[in-house]
């Protein structure tokens, strides 16, 4: 169950390395050969949906053909998801939750290609993202708030005297709920996704011993991986809508006036 | 020592199922309640349903917890148990398993 099945990278890395023709900084890495893939597939992801939105976006029609109302749409529905989430002013958050959000879908997704791995298997990327999330929600609570707004929130939102004396206590404690959001945010879209990873390959360890009853396993691979692009789906759905509540909460009580 | 090996397989297998059953109960419950208001208003059924979503992911994470915490109780604390025992690595384990039924005989 530890055993890294082979990507695309890893094949070209071994390749490269018998005809010794590698770069000079990959000649030794000491982190392991199957994390080039995390960096190559990211990358990959990154190209692919900058240049399509780059080609779409530089001719925008009056009358958009297919793919241009596809993106138009998909760009839409998400500014009406955030609207609905945090409330009137929802919008001006698109820029990073919706590319969270298209950003998360490919990741995932991608791992269910032969040949390639989910970066988002990997406990470093979701969280890098989710540290990315949280740092933004800070800055945003500090930028709508004032920093002493911020701090009072923090401590509770305190209002009248037992409230202002409890207040050091709670100090420590919204700290402590804070400080555990990205683990939550990230442990869950990383179990999710590596456990997929990890279910399909015990079922295609089934296949050698299965002996005359060989097409069995490929018959449950099957429901497997609908659930699969299900799971990518939701799990990205999940991030962005948890982020957004984040906002929502830090942001709740400046909308009374 | 087998009994060390033995009690770990249990707390493993344990922990998962005991997550996943309790998991389920939960979810079922917010599942009910949730197409129940769906059936009494189904005007209101996008904005229950983000919400039931919402809720169900936030419960599927507890048991993704354990899922993690058992799957790397598996892979280290295991090979920890058994470079224990025979002193070695697991791949040496193994071998030294498989010598020791060719040495026994008998039909493996």
């Amino acid at each position: 169950m530890t055993e890294h099945p082979p990507t695309i990278v890893t094949l070209l890395y071994y390749l490269l390395k018998e005809h010794g023709l590698l770069p000079g900084f990959l000649k030794d890495p000491h982190w392991g050969e199957q994390w080039l893939g995390l960096i190559v597939f990211t990358w990959l992801v990154i190209l692919i949906l900058g240049i399509v939105s780059f080609i779409v976006s530089r001719r925008l029609n009056k009358i958009p053909n297919r793919l241009q109302s596809v993106l138009e749409l998909t760009v839409e529905k998400l500014a009406e998801l955030l609207d609905s989430l945090i409330g009137p002013g929802g919008r001006k958050y698109l820029p990073l939750l919706g590319s969270l959000f298209l950003f998360i879908t490919c990741l995932n997704l991608m791992g269910l290609i032969p040949g390639i791995k989910s970066p988002t298997s990997n406990w470093n990327c979701t969280i890098a993202l989710a540290l990315i999330v949280i740092i933004y929600v800070q800055a945003v609570a500090i930028k709508e708030n004032g920093f002493l707004g911020y701090l009072k929130h923090l401590s509770g939102s305190p209002k009248g005297l037992i409230m202002w004396g409890l207040a050091p206590l709670m100090f420590p404690l919204h700290i402590l709920g804070e400080a555990v959001k990205p683990l939550s945010l990230s442990l869950r879209l990383f179990g999710n996704i590596s456990g997929e990873d990890t279910i399909i390959l015990s079922i295609v360890g089934l296949v050698k011993s299965a002996g005359l009853f060989a097409p069995l396993p490929f018959i449950l691979l099957l429901f497997l991986f609908g659930l699969a692009v299900v799971t990518s789906f939701l799990q990205a759905f999940i991030f962005t809508a948890l982020s957004s509540i984040y906002i929502m909460i830090s942001t709740a009580h400046t909308e009374e006036h | 020592m087998d009994l060390d090996i033995g009690l770990l397989g249990l707390a493993i297998g344990l922990g998962i199922a005991l997550a996943a059953a309790f998991g389920a109960l939960g979810q079922a419950k917010a599942i009910s309640s949730a197409v129940e208001s769906i059936a009494r208003q189904p005007e209101a059924g996008g904005r229950i349903f983000t919400a039931l979503i919402i809720g169900l992911a936030l419960i599927e994470t507890l048991v993704i917890y354990t899922l993690l915490v058992t799957g790397f109780m598996l892979t280290k604390n295991l090979d920890d148990v058994i470079k224990a025992k025979y002193g070695t690595d697991k791949v040496k384990a193994l071998q030294v398993e498989d010598e020791y039924n060719k040495a026994k005989g008998a039909g493996h």
